[in-house]
């Protein structure tokens, strides 16, 4: 009787493998489009979804090869379905590393669409997330100088070699993050197009580089400004894991000097009766190069182990400076960029919270840098 | 005496079952259910859980020792027996849809592109009956062979893991007091006592050594280190995290054209999973044995039940979710509450007079 049970069992277990294709949509890896990087951008009520697709290799068309394919809708979801009608492919998203928002789409608010990819599970939510300060698009559709497809070379320009002073990286998870913290700051590298010399060898086309040293400041929903350059790094002091980049600095005798960055660390310090949050920045610096000019104009390189206290003083403004001038900035525009009112509260307490609101703290905030320089 | 070797698990099997189950549909399901009503306190709350969880098991353990459903039986009679049990049957059931739906969505959402629930729900409920058929012993040994993956899962972490910490999302602690983080424990109230089914197994005689009670701490504070490191990973938008488990274990990703998933953790998770089912079923199986039904014939028909309601009547996740949360989730707390402690009155009061070598050991 038992072995009578093993048998049936045997044979629903064969029946179900037998039959269960036939429950199952089958997608063969040549109707599947690999995404390796998408971006939304809006057109009056419409969004636009765009995919760069990797396309699979067929014997007829052999080498690896791409494409950037978009469609419209009132919703993600439902301009992912066009794009897979017109492309008669199914989207998948699981390779997708990189989210380009339009400027539109930041202008207009983004969180709809985000809250959609969060909840998405093919979509790492680690996948970078960054703007345009035209349309997402225009960046997919980009001949870059050093990879195939602009999606792989701004995600290993942003992330693969460490994380560089001067990119204020962010990714959908850490964006959803902070939409969620009290004061609801956020900020998205701006992938510039910077045109190069090169041209494509078989197209003609123009060659670009990415430049993504200028960031995007948003509020909750609301984008409030572009941070330049200066800002950007102090973001980058605040918030990035530096491991590599590099400080410029002009000497005491107008040398060119340059300094590696080898790590940084930052702590808050604050008092609660003074409302005043310190930020402690120590960076750990090699003297990397320095160029001094002759009076003829000849450059003559300078043998040295250490900044003079000079040097040593203007380093620290300017890594200081950096910082002030993104939190002065954002502070304008009533954004707590540095979540200071969430470092308070998450020491303080409810009775902090029940004290003051965060435009009224932010305003009343004594905000100040402390850096200390460490040589390797 | 075949059926009673498959009941009976080792004191070292019930140990390794006792350190993974508070893993698998807690840390799936209830960190971004319960961050909805106390935030950053989830890991409190887990705790807190836990404890009460744990304070179950102490009872369902003791009443074992004293001989388990065996015993009872004998003490207080099959008629009265029977009634005792028909409640417990009503709360595996539940559980069992709840457990159906959650495996289903998981699976759904993480390894498959474009797949019907129903043929991934039918495949679970077919391996968990085939488990709850075999009974106790293999529940034992499928706990035994799977729980090397759990250094794996850390080696792998602490080797490629690339997360950011963020420890200060843990505080403030209780800012509004207690009363978020009970509200929280009694609304997902449900997904409490995992260790319910274990009143229907049997142990086998073994040496004196405190394994259940170093794996009960270990698990209290693993599964407590867990719900901190989903606060710690996802601050104030732990709310939005479904799926903490596998969501958590990012930093293993394998991509392959079925998706992104950390192997590890979710082969883990997927097998611990149908395993609490199949002990739920087995149980459940244990009850009807009582009214001469035959496990054999009940338990599939148990697993078409499940099917049929978890797929046509609950549909998706969320209205399960919601179905769990409505009125249902007291009748079942309540019941298992009260049962461990029931059994092991009636168990003590009947054994008072008896001679001491009716005791079980098991060494806890």
């Amino acid at each position: 009787m038992k072995r009578g049970y093993k048998w049936l069992g045997m044979a629903l277990a064969l029946m179900l493998f037998m039959f269960y294709g036939y429950g199952v949509k089958k997608t063969t890896l040549i109707n599947r489009a690999i995404v390796v990087g998408m971006a939304v951008d809006r057109e009056g009520e419409e969004l636009i979804v765009s995919a760069q697709i990797i396309l699979p290799v067929t014997p007829e068309k052999p080498g690896s090869s791409n494409n950037v394919v978009s469609a419209k809708g009132k919703t993600i979801s439902g301009a992912m379905n066009t794009l897979s009608k017109e492309t008669s492919m199914v989207i998948a998203l699981s390779h997708c590393n990189l989210v380009i928002l339009g400027k539109k789409v930041l202008e207009m608010g983004s969180y709809n669409i985000l809250d959609y990819l969060t909840r998405n599970a093919y979509l790492s939510e680690n996948a970078l997330l960054v703007s345009s300060p035209d349309t997402g698009l225009d960046i997919l559709k980009t001949k870059v100088a050093f990879s195939d497809m602009s999606s792989f070379y701004a995600q290993r320009t942003i992330s693969s070699y460490g994380d560089y002073l001067g990119i204020a990286k962010t990714n959908i998870k850490d964006f959803m993050l902070n939409y969620h913290s009290d004061g609801g700051a956020n900020w998205l590298t701006i992938i510039e197009k910077k045109e190069t010399d090169n041209k494509d060898p078989q197209s003609e086309e123009k060659q670009y580089l990415f430049d993504l040293s200028t960031t995007a400041i948003i509020k909750k929903n609301k984008f409030m400004y572009n941070a330049d350059k200066e800002e950007t790094e102090g973001l980058s002091y605040y918030y990035s894991q530096i491991q590599n980049g590099s400080i410029f600095l002009e000497g005491d005798n107008q040398e060119a000097i340059e300094l590696y960055i080898i790590n940084k660390k930052e702590k808050n310090k604050l008092d609660f009766n003074n409302l005043k949050m310190t930020t402690e920045v120590e960076v750990i610096v090699v003297l990397k190069e320095i160029i001094k000019k002759t009076n003829e104009g000849e450059e003559d390189p300078v043998e040295k182990d250490n900044l003079s206290d000079n040097e040593t003083k203007r380093l620290k403004e300017k890594i200081a400076g950096s910082l002030y001038k993104v939190f002065n900035e954002s502070k304008s525009y009533n954004t707590d960029i540095f979540d200071a009112y969430g470092n308070f509260y998450r020491k303080f307490g409810k009775k902090f919270k029940n004290m003051y609101n965060v435009e009224e703290f932010l305003q009343k905030l004594d905000y100040n840098v402390s850096v200390n320089i460490k040589y390797k | 005496m075949n059926d009673i070797n498959n009941k009976s698990i080792s004191n070292w099997q019930l140990a390794v079952l006792v350190f993974l189950i508070p893993f698998v549909f807690k840390l799936a399901m209830l960190p971004s259910l319960m961050a909805t009503h106390m935030k950053n306190d989830i890991y409190i709350g887990a705790f807190i859980m836990l404890l009460i969880e744990f304070l179950q098991l102490l009872f369902i353990v003791k009443f074992l020792q004293w001989g388990g459903v065996k015993k009872l039986k004998e003490k207080i009679g099959i008629k009265f027996y029977r009634l005792l049990i028909i409640p417990l049957w009503f709360v595996f059931f539940v559980k069992l849809l709840v457990m159906t739906q959650s495996a289903t969505t998981y699976i759904a959402s993480f390894l498959f592109y474009n797949i019907k629930n129903v043929n991934i729900m039918a495949t679970v409920i077919i391996i968990s009956v085939y488990l709850g058929l075999k009974g106790g012993r293999a529940f034992g040994r499928i706990a035994e062979i799977v729980v090397f993956i759990v250094p794996i899962i850390f080696i792998l972490g602490l080797s490629f893991g690339k997360v950011q910490i963020r420890s200060e999302y843990l505080f403030p602690i209780l800012t509004d007091g207690l009363g978020p983080v009970f509200d929280g424990l009694q609304t997902h109230s449900a997904w409490t006592f995992g260790f319910t089914p274990f009143l229907f197994f049997s142990y086998e005689k073994t040496k004196k050594k405190p394994f259940v009670l170093v794996s009960s701490i270990t698990s209290i504070v693993f599964v407590t280190l867990c719900f901190m490191a989903v606060v710690i990973s996802y601050g104030p938008s732990s709310h939005l995290v479904d799926f903490a488990f596998a969501r958590l274990a990012a930093f293993n990703v394998v991509s392959t054209e079925i998706g992104s998933i950390d192997l590890p953790t979710i082969t883990l998770w997927l097998i611990m999973a149908v395993v609490i089912m199949g002990i739920n079923i087995y149980s459940a199986g244990e009850i009807t044995s009582e009214f001469k039904l035959n496990r054999r014939y009940v338990l599939p028909i148990l697993g078409v039940l499940t099917f049929v309601v978890a797929s046509y009547v609950l549909i998706n996740l969320e209205n399960t979710i919601n179905f769990i949360k409505s009125f249902v989730r007291i009748p079942v707390f309540i019941i298992e509450f009260l049962m461990p402690i029931i059994f092991l009155i009636l168990a003590k009061a009947k054994f008072k007079n008896k001679k001491k070598e009716t005791e079980y050991e098991t060494g806890i």
